[in-house]
């Protein structure tokens, strides 16, 4: 079976890239992530239930990826001077810096819910971890970035997250 | 949440961006399926010895040495004379190994130089059966749920772990090891390296155990450190920061910058950390090497491994660079470096 790595990388290399940069917080190992996934995507093809189980899966994998880089104190060494304008990084924001201040554990959680849109009941899935926990990471999450933020943003985060522009019932 | 939607939506690959990673993966699939070199072939039979004992070296040809370590700086496409003579100074041969049930791995060797050094160990059977991992397993796939490598008593360091299959033929896998020390040189300390339990991601992509036990291997680093430090003092200014260069110290196989820089980094917390950092770690900054023969090799300082040392009393931060090269470059051959447009004249 052949992946066809362009489409994929089309699809889904933003995903990727945004999911590694809120594990990692650095654009340049974001991006050694990134080819690390579909590296093994594309060296190791697998059949797909679903367009759902495919992004499901792809984010499970970059997750694995990124706990190892931390794990491991993965240091950068693949990122030319060519890399360095690959990607469009974003200007200094201030939620992207409080999000960034929270531990991983909901950083992941509030990425996951509020950029992609996935329920807690999928998230569990997705991380492997029980539901519960996930509502537990949700409301300690949005806690501290009320407290990093400030009332101004109170009101925006205690609502229903938008949907993202991804289809995922496609 | 739609302001944090919006700002993350701005992360993303340029078109360039992802047709060159395309290319990347491609061209990393084609080099994964070449089969290069053998360790059987190069006579690096393990050692069994118990856990705690310290090597008694094995007195390998410089060649196989050389043929072991060179396709680990990718830029080197063919052996000559002049690799041989550098691997004869940094290269030691270890041999040393543990076993669980029909599992050993071995310290098989190392190339090291002044604080940087690289570890060659390989998991193989004892009985010579082919080591198979699980059904659909690669072998990045492997992975630790715990501490894992190699440590020096009093030498703390960073460390780099990277899986290889050097013979898809034979019965064995690379774990290949780098690290950068922080604390000086371990030369004559006495290294322990830890691979505890082995586990892979399985299709489902839950970490599943696939070794149980842990392997350890003691042995004593004994390589040659033939780098050189030359003192240079020299400074400069950049955006708003003034920058001191102490020192350079240059290996065949590294080069590690020491330079002081104005104020002292803010706390990770501070909304300004993350600019100020870059700027006084030189992220946005680029190491080039020209050498004597004309070429030059270029290395971002964020690829670099950083050390941080506080003066809280003269408002100057201490930091040292660390870069792997990835092409053997002794000293003698290059011209001159360059720090962006701050050209450096050794």
């Amino acid at each position: 079976m052949k992946l066809d790595l362009e489409y994929f990388l089309n699809k889904y290399a933003d995903m990727v890239l945004r999911l590694s940069y809120s594990y990692l917080k650095n654009t340049a190992d974001a991006q050694d992530a990134s080819q690390i996934v579909f590296t093994k995507l594309f060296t190791k093809p697998k059949s797909f239930q679903d367009t759902n189980h495919e992004k499901a899966y792809i984010l499970r994998i970059t997750a694995n990826v990124c706990k190892d880089m931390l794990k491991h104190s993965f240091r950068t060494r693949t990122c030319t001077i060519e890399h360095l304008s690959e990607i469009v990084a974003p200007e200094n924001s201030t939620i992207l810096w409080a999000v960034n201040e929270l531990d991983t554990k909901y950083r992941i959680v509030i990425y996951l819910h509020y950029y992609e849109g996935y329920k807690a009941k999928e998230i569990s899935k997705i991380l492997k971890v029980p539901t519960s926990t996930i509502h537990t990471r949700l409301v300690r999450g949005r806690t501290i970035l009320k407290n990093l933020l400030g009332d101004d943003e109170h009101e925006t985060i205690s609502k229903r997250p938008i949907k993202p522009t991804m289809d995922r019932t496609r | 949440m739609k302001q944090y939607q919006k700002d993350l939506s701005n992360l993303q690959w340029t078109e360039q961006g992802k047709i060159n990673l395309e290319n990347r993966i491609k061209a990393n699939a084609t080099k994964q399926q070449k089969t290069p070199l053998s360790f059987a072939k190069i006579g690096l039979t393990a050692v069994a010895v118990s856990v705690v004992s310290v090597s008694v070296y094995a007195t390998l040809p410089i060649s196989s040495l050389t043929n072991l370590f060179l396709p680990l700086f990718s830029n080197a496409h063919s052996i000559e004379t002049s690799h041989h003579e550098i691997f004869q100074q940094i290269a030691q041969p270890i041999g040393i190994s543990d076993e669980i049930g029909n599992f050993k791995m071995t310290t098989e060797a190392l190339v090291g130089s002044g604080t940087q050094l690289i570890l060659v160990h390989s998991l193989s059977t004892i009985d010579g059966s082919p080591l198979s991992l699980p059904d659909g397993v690669a072998i990045d796939d492997l992975t630790f749920q715990s501490q894992w490598g190699t440590s020096v008593k009093g030498f703390a360091c960073t460390r780099f772990l990277s899986k290889e299959d050097f013979n898809t033929s034979d019965n064995s896998i690379q774990f290949i090891e780098e690290l950068i020390f922080s604390d000086g040189i371990p030369y004559g300390e006495l290294a322990t390296t830890i691979f505890p339990d082995i586990y892979y991601w399985s299709a489902e992509q839950v970490a599943t155990l696939w070794i149980e036990g842990g392997f350890k291997t003691t042995y004593l680093l004994q390589y040659e450190n033939n780098s050189q430090t030359i003192e240079l003092n020299m400074t400069y200014q950049q955006n708003d920061f003034h920058y001191t260069i102490h020192s350079i110290t240059i290996s065949p196989i590294g080069i590690s910058i020491d330079y002081i820089v104005d104020g002292i980094l803010p706390n990770i917390t501070d909304k300004a950390f993350s600019s100020i950092s870059s700027q006084m770690l030189l992220s946005d900054s680029i190491l080039t090497i020209y050498k004597k023969d004309g070429s030059s090799l270029m290395f971002p300082f964020v690829d670099a491994s950083a050390r941080l040392q506080d003066d809280l009393e003269a408002d100057l931060t201490n930091i040292t660079k660390t870069f792997q090269l990835n092409e053997l470059t002794p000293l003698d051959t290059i011209d001159f470096m360059m720090i962006d447009d701050i050209p450096i004249y050794l």
